[in-house]
This record gives structure tokens, C-alpha cells and sequence, in this order.
């Protein structure tokens, strides 16, 4: 296989790496440790992370009500914008303009292609370029690392709206009102959990009564296809599942390789009766599952494809078998939906397909996007699509593209762009409210992080922007409410600070407040409180010494406390450190709950924690519970859920209820 | 176990992976200074919760996994700090053919990088790189034949 032999490679190109002296078991200094551990860390027994930097937070509260400002102020800045109409001229304004902020014509990132070969290539050049390996890859392919990971900062409308419609919980997601998938589902009477990848079990659940009424298997080939996130509305579950197809494939003499090609498929089920579900159709796109969201009654699917490398001289490029155009339910995408970049070179050797399919009729795709593009960062907003990438130029200076697509109904249309100097570091530093869209970014100059803030309105015009904040540091999560926005960056030392901009022209600080450690996810939580969940770490050294709860009173936005912390020793990891999902976060029902994990000898143990929280006694534990086994694929599938005044702890392994009523007793238990 | 012993056998425990660590370290970071302070954590972190590991046969995915996690957050840190990222890219001509697997890996992303080498240098099956991950194993198999796949594009040439 040529797998095998790359890795192979792999591992003989390290062997002949230097290793460092220092680490040699002979020098290796673990008294330096020690020593600090003991007079430091004597009450923990046992030392957290220890960060090679010291480590430390900053919350900036930033006041956006003023910012939607002419863009006067910013035309200097803005004098490259590329408006030039001389076809002649155009590549080379062209390409500079991408490096330079400002409004763009969606055109300037990706054009539609004209045909197939058109497309094909495109695709040749872009991979041809990525074998001789251009430094900009780095940049660019990183984006999309940090989409699963960075569950750190989250959108503020959702905080407040950690709001529920019964009286039981919902998957914490990214914006209040477009739903997401995830391994289990509740509507208050029963449960849907993911086992395994293999089936979705539902479960009736009563109390401390549950139980099995049905479990669904998408299809007989279950074992070849991944069930990796649910979808519920109503009496309709719909099911994602991914799949490969593979091929083998000659390649020289008594020499054969495997190809891959992943799809992607929704099941959707009629739920109606709870102990017949039925299918009510199947859709399937190729491309491994990237991410989805839901509104209404569309269900929007975004997968990445990984186009085949060669062309068979034997079929068409758009021939299914070639594995060039992707694939919509067996049929190459239309070549009016496919978008490759306007820049070449800038492109992906891969395509971004999304489509959309509703509910009602779930054997048809409404509509489809092909984007010849790296899975780049994206953020979802309750009418917008924005995709942003990341373009790093030769001096370092990072820009961000940001094309926007709107959806309605179904259709996904490609509406305008813009470039912003720095990088989106987090999912959440995204947020649309009232037609502007708001981006914080982390740039580079001069060998120091500085911080921007802009907003952009529906047409992606820059109409207010605020640069260089908190020098030497980078956003770290982000929360939007309305108009007010809170962030939390991270540096050597630790100030907490609130910034008023409510004079465009004179940001200023208004209050420096030292805060140890730092937040790596924010949720409202009730009236002016803001919840921070994170890493308490020691102000001199940077080690971790915990997990942290934080509340924050930003009933002042320019006077933000922390009115009160907990911290959780022993504790090394929280799912929700990188899956927002993870958390079950609900003022209205005061329940904090979320996953721990620690890594001991005889495995990683794991307990799912609920706080509650008030203000005069702070955080109270209502519930630790040890999962057995260590839950389900170590707890990263597990999910806390309440129903009326009953909590489960459920995943493929087990369900156990807990009365919330009655300090969390252990109530009942359904094996899995 | 005294104290001695304790450090004794950590040692002699540490002795068997700290090259594979350093290789997993450098290859996933791209940066010799970072990648030995990652090592250097890694153990003094894995000394004090030493005594808790009663099953001396589970020392290397363990510490690996501890080294993982690290790597991570290092990454994460790096994606503010494109200067150093760049920095030990910069392409050198008469190649041997070493050096050429080793540019080639340093092309891949971040998470491709670390998944990867969680594999070769590890020894993690896909199934354990996903739970440690906190990824689907669907994705980890993914992405790990996608990055390998681009290494194949790159060496071909």
C-alpha cells in the first residue's frame, strides 16, 4: 500500500533527529519541578498544566453601538480597493486588492465556472501547486483546524438564548435559531442518542421510567457507514451519515492503490409513531462530513471533497466515475454551481459542497454550492453563510477573505466579500445582528499581535472599524450581545480590562481588573451575568492549576467584575474546551453542566459536573458523577439533558436519571 | 515505592519514548526550541502524576497522550504567530531525501501533522488518535489518508 509507505518514510526521515540534550534521561531536570511543585502546589498534591508561558487573561469589553461610523474615516486605508475597470490592468489590482481591506464583488474571491473543463483545470493547476508546496499553504490549511476546535468563545445572542422552548434542554449552539446536529437529541419525552456510529436508539423517558421504543439502523450496510450527527423537528429525525466508496486502482506493475471517495447521506425519518419510525427518504452528496445547521425546515450540509487526482482518459470530467465534478445524489454538480477562485493560485485542490434539503420532500436537494476552496472557517448567522480564509503574504501580513452567501428557503446565493486584515482566530468572533456583521481579528505586525475589531454591513462595506487593541495578545473568546460585545485575550501578564468606544473617534479604557487565569467559553447566564468557563492558572509561573468558573456582573459593560470563581483541581481536560456541545448551559433552569476528564494510570477518568449558581453563594455543585467506564468514547459523546425536573446523563452506554429536586439523586438507570 | 524508586523507574520508563516524543514534538511543531520545552513538560508533568499510574504498561500512550494535548495547545497558540510558523520552512535546494519527506510533512496542516504523527510516532490506532482528539474516527481516517495522500503528491514530483 502506499500508505504504508509514506509512513514508513515518515518515521525514518525522524530517525535521524538530534535529539536534545536536555531531554537525555541522564539530564533531564525534574528537580526544578519538583521543588516548585512543593511550595507552590503543596494543598493540590498533584500539578495541572504546567504553560510554558504564563498564561493569563484579559476580557475586553468593546461597546459596538457607535461603530456603524461613515467610512470616510477608513478611506485612506481603503484607497486600494480594487474598482479598477481596465480588463488590461485588472489581474494585477486584483491581486494586491486581496491583500488590502475593503468591500469586494464577490467576484474578486470566486467566479462561477463556465464548464467542466474550465474547472478541471483549475483543479490541476491548484494541486500542481500544492506538490511544489507553496509557503501559503500553511496559512491557509490551518483555518480549518480550529473550526472543531475552538468551542472557546461563542455568539452572545445564543447566551441569553440558551433559551428553551419547553421546559427541557437543546443543543448549545452557535446562533440562537439555526439548529445543529449532535449524538443526542431530547424533546422532552423522549431521547435520541447516536451508539456507536452504528444506530440511533429512542428512548421514552418519564422520570426516573425509561424506556426503548425504538432503534434505527439507516440501512443494511450499517457497519460501513458512520452515523455522526441527529437532527429533530418535531416528529422528523433526520440522520447524517458518511461513508466511503473504495476503489482499487492500478498504479504501474503488480502495483495497486486505494482510492477513497467519502459520501455523505441525510435519512430522514418520520417519527411520528415513536415505535415505528419511517423512512421517508435519502439524499447523498460526496465529501466527508464537514459540518450542518438547520432552519426551518432546510437542512443545510456542508461537506469537503477531495477531488481524484488524475483524469481517465476513459469518461468525461463530468462523468460520475471520474471523480473530478462532485457528486449530488450520483450527478455532478451543475457547472453554474461551481465556483472556483478568481485568483489563481489561491484555490483549493478540493471543493466545499453545500446543499440544502427540506424535510418535506427529503429524497430531493433543493439546492447546491460547489466552492473550489480549502474547508475554511465559517461562521452561520440566521441568513448568511460567511466562508473566511485565511491569505498570508510573503511578509507575513495575514488578511482575511470573507465571501458571503445568503440562504432562504432552501437556496443558497453567493452575495458579496470583503477582505479584513488579521485572522478570525475563533468561530465566535463572527456575529451578525441587524444586517452588520460584526469580526474581531488577531493580526501581526512588527512582530507583535494586535487586535481589530471592524463592522461590515449587508453588502460587506467596512463601515467602522477600531485597530491595534491589546498589543501582544490575541482573542481568545468572544461573546456578542446586541450591541455589546466581550472578549477575552491572553498574555503574559493578567490584566482584566473594559474598553468604551462609544465615542468612535476616542476608544477608551475605562477600568483595568486583574483576574487570574483565563476563559475559553462564554455563555450569558440571567440578567448582566456572564458565565466564563476555563483555566485558572497561577499568575506568576502560568501553571494550571485548575478548571475555572467565572461569573462576571457586566451589568456596568465599563465596569465588569468577577463577582465570583470556583475552582476544580485534578481536572486535565473538558470536552467543551474544543465542543461547545458538550456544555448544557440554562440560567432560566440554573444548571451548569458540563464534562471533566483526568488523566489517571488505569485510563481517563471522567465525571459529568452540574453547577448551580447564585449570587450570594456563588457556585454549588449539584451533581459529580463518575462515569462508569468512562463513558462513551471517553465522554466525548456524552451529553447532560434535562426534561421537566429530571437530568440525564445519557450516551450509547447508559442513561441515568437524576432528580434535580431532590439533590440530585440517583434515580433510574437504562443500560444501553 | 520510595521516592528513589519512583524517579528510578520513571527514568528507565521515560528512557524508551523520549526520542519517539521528541520526533512527535518537532515533526508536529515544526520548531526544535518548542518542540524540546513540550518534551521537557510533558515529563516533569507525567513525574508528579506518576504515582498514580499503577499500570506501568500503560506508560506510553500515557505520556503520549499528555504530549498530545500539549502539542495541541501549542498549535493553537501558533495560530496568532505566523513568523515563527514560518520560520524553519524556508526551502532549501540540494535535498536529500530525508529532508525532502520532512519538508513534504511540513506542508500539511496543523491537525494533519498531528494526526499523523500520533500514528507514527505514538503508535496510536485511528480509533485511539479519535478519542484523544475528540474527533469522529471517521474524520481522523480521513484526514490521515488525505494528508498522506498529499505527502504521495509532493514526493512524486
Amino acid at each position: 500500500m502506499k500508505d504504508y509507505s509514506v509512513l514508513e518514510k515518515i518515521k525514518n526521515s525522524a530517525d535521524s533527529c538530534e535529539i536534545p540534550e536536555n531531554i537525555k534521561p541522564e539530564n533531564l531536570n525534574l528537580n526544578r519541578r519538583e521543588e516548585a511543585e512543593e511550595t507552590k502546589h503543596k494543598k493540590t498534591g498533584r500539578r495541572l498544566w504546567q504553560a510554558g508561558a504564563a498564561a493569563a487573561a484579559l476580557v475586553l469589553v468593546l461597546s459596538l453601538s457607535f461603530i456603524t461610523m461613515g467610512n470616510r474615516n477608513h478611506q485612506e486605508n481603503d484607497t486600494a480597493v480594487f474598482e479598477s475597470t481596465d480588463e488590461g490592468g485588472a489581474k494585477e489590482s486584483r491581486e494586491t486588492s486581496l491583500k488590502d481591506e475593503g468591500q469586494k464583488e464577490l467576484s474578486d474571491l470566486y467566479v462561477q465556472a463556465e464548464s467542466y473543463d474550465e474547472v478541471y483545470e483549475r483543479l490541476k493547476e491548484n494541486q500542481s501547486q500544492a506538490k511544489s508546496g507553496t509557503l501559503l499553504d500553511g496559512g491557509i490549511v490551518m483555518e480549518e483546524k480550529t473550526v472543531e476546535e475552538s468551542a472557546a468563545a461563542s455568539d452572545a445572542a445564543s447566551g441569553s438564548a440558551a433559551s428553551y422552548n419547553g421546559d427541557y434542554s437543546q443543543t448549545n449552539v452557535q446562533t440562537e435559531g439555526v439548529d445543529e446536529g449532535d449524538v443526542v437529541k431530547t424533546d422532552g419525552e423522549y431521547l435520541y442518542i447516536i451508539r456507536e456510529e452504528q444506530d440511533v436508539q429512542i428512548v421514552k423517558i418519564d422520570g426516573a421510567a425509561m424506556e426503548e421504543t425504538a432503534v434505527i439502523r439507516p440501512d443494511a450496510n450499517a457497519s460501513e457507514n458512520s452515523i455522526l450527527d441527529i437532527y429533530l423537528t418535531e416528529d422528523t429525525l433526520q440522520i447524517i451519515c458518511q461513508r466511503y466508496d473504495a476503489q482499487m486502482e492500478e498504479d504501474g506493475e503488480d502495483t495497486y492503490y486505494m482510492n477513497y471517495r467519502g459520501f455523505t447521506s441525510v435519512y430522514t425519518y418520520d417519527v411520528k409513531d415513536r415505535k415505528n419510525p419511517v423512512l421517508t427518504g435519502t439524499v447523498e452528496q460526496e465529501g466527508t462530513y464537514y459540518t450542518s445547521r438547520k432552519s426551518g425546515e432546510y437542512l443545510y450540509l456542508f461537506t469537503s471533497v477531495y477531488p481524484q487526482e488524475s483524469l481517465s482518459t476513459q469518461y468525461s470530467v463530468q462523468d460520475p466515475r471520474n471523480g473530478i465534478i462532485p457528486l449530488v445524489n450520483g450527478e455532478a454538480v451543475p457547472v453554474s454551481d461551481i465556483y472556483i477562485p478568481e485568483d489563481k493560485g489561491m484555490g483549493g485542490s478540493e471543493y466545499m459542497l453545500i446543499t440544502s434539503v427540506n424535510q418535506e420532500t427529503p429524497d430531493q436537494i433543493t439546492d447546491q454550492k460547489a466552492i473550489m476552496e480549502y474547508a475554511s472557517r465559517f461562521y452561520v448567522s440566521t441568513e448568511n453563510i460567511y466562508l473566511q480564509r485565511e491569505n498570508w503574504d510573503q511578509k507575513d501580513n495575514v488578511h482575511t477573505a470573507i465571501a458571503k452567501f445568503s440562504f432562504s428557503e432552501g437556496k443558497i446565493k453567493g452575495e458579496s466579500a470583503a477582505v479584513v486584515s488579521g485572522s478570525v482566530t475563533d468561530d465566535f468572533a463572527s456575529n451578525e445582528y441587524e444586517g452588520y456583521l460584526r469580526v474581531l481579528t488577531t493580526g501581526w505586525r512588527g512582530g507583535e499581535e494586535t487586535n481589530s475589531v471592524y463592522v461590515l454591513d449587508s453588502d460587506l462595506k467596512i463601515v467602522g472599524k477600531i485597530e491595534d487593541l491589546a498589543e501582544g495578545e490575541s482573542i481568545y473568546s468572544a461573546r456578542f450581545m446586541g450591541n455589546t460585545g466581550y472578549f477575552v485575550t491572553y498574555r503574559q501578564v493578567d490584566p482584566l480590562f473594559s474598553v468604551d468606544f462609544s465615542d468612535p473617534e476616542n476608544p477608551k479604557i475605562l477600568g483595568e481588573l486583574k483576574v487570574t487565569g483565563f476563559s475559553q467559553y462564554l455563555h450569558f447566564y440571567g440578567e448582566n451575568r456572564l458565565l466564563g468557563i476555563g483555566w485558572e492558572t497561577d499568575p506568576e509561573t502560568g501553571a494550571y492549576k485548575g478548571l475555572k468558573l467565572s461569573m462576571f456582573d457586566v451589568s456596568d459593560p465599563s465596569d465588569v467584575k468577577e463577582i465570583n470563581k470556583l475552582v476544580l483541581k485534578n481536572i486535565d481536560y473538558f470536552p467543551g474546551e474544543y465542543n461547545y456541545k458538550a456544555f448544557t448551559v440554562s440560567p432560566q433552569k440554573n444548571v451548569i453542566g458540563f464534562l471533566t476528564t483526568s488523566y489517571e494510570s488505569s485510563g481517563t477518568a471522567v465525571s459529568y459536573m452540574v453547577f448551580s449558581y447564585d449570587d450570594e453563594n456563588g457556585f454549588s455543585a449539584g451533581l459529580a458523577y463518575s462515569m462508569k467506564d468512562g463513558g462513551s468514547n471517553q465522554g466525548e459523546d456524552t451529553r447532560g439533558v434535562y426534561a421537566g425536573s429530571t437530568f440525564y446523563v445519557a450516551d450509547a452506554d447508559c442513561i441515568t436519571a437524576f432528580d434535580m429536586e431532590n439533590g440530585y439523586e440517583k434515580i433510574g438507570e437504562l443500560e444501553g | 515505592m520510595d521516592e528513589k524508586r519512583d524517579r528510578d523507574t520513571f527514568i528507565s520508563l521515560y528512557e524508551t519514548v523520549y526520542q519517539d516524543m521528541y520526533r512527535f514534538a518537532f515533526y508536529t511543531l515544526k520548531n526544535r526550541q518548542d518542540a524540546e520545552d513540550v518534551v521537557q513538560d510533558t515529563a516533569a508533568d507525567a513525574y508528579s502524576g506518576f504515582g498514580k499510574l499503577r499500570e506501568l504498561g500503560a506508560f506510553r500512550g500515557w505520556i503520549f497522550k499528555i504530549l498530545s494535548n500539549k502539542c495541541r495547545r501549542k498549535l493553537k497558540e501558533y495560530m496568532t504567530q505566523p513568523a515563527e510558523l514560518l520560520q524553519e520552512l524556508s526551502v532549501q535546494e540540494d535535498l536529500t531525501e530525508r529532508i525532502q519527506v520532512r519538508n513534504a510533512f511540513w506542508q500539511l496542516s496543523d491537525e494533519e501533522r498531528l494526526i499523523v504523527s500520533m500514528h507514527v510516532f505514538a503508535g496510536y490506532t485511528g480509533k485511539e488518535i479519535a478519542r484523544i482528539l475528540h474527533k469522529k474516527e471517521g474524520t481522523v481516517r480521513s484526514r490521515e489518508s488525505r494528508a498522506l495522500k498529499k505527502m504521495e503528491q509532493m514526493l512524486e514530483e
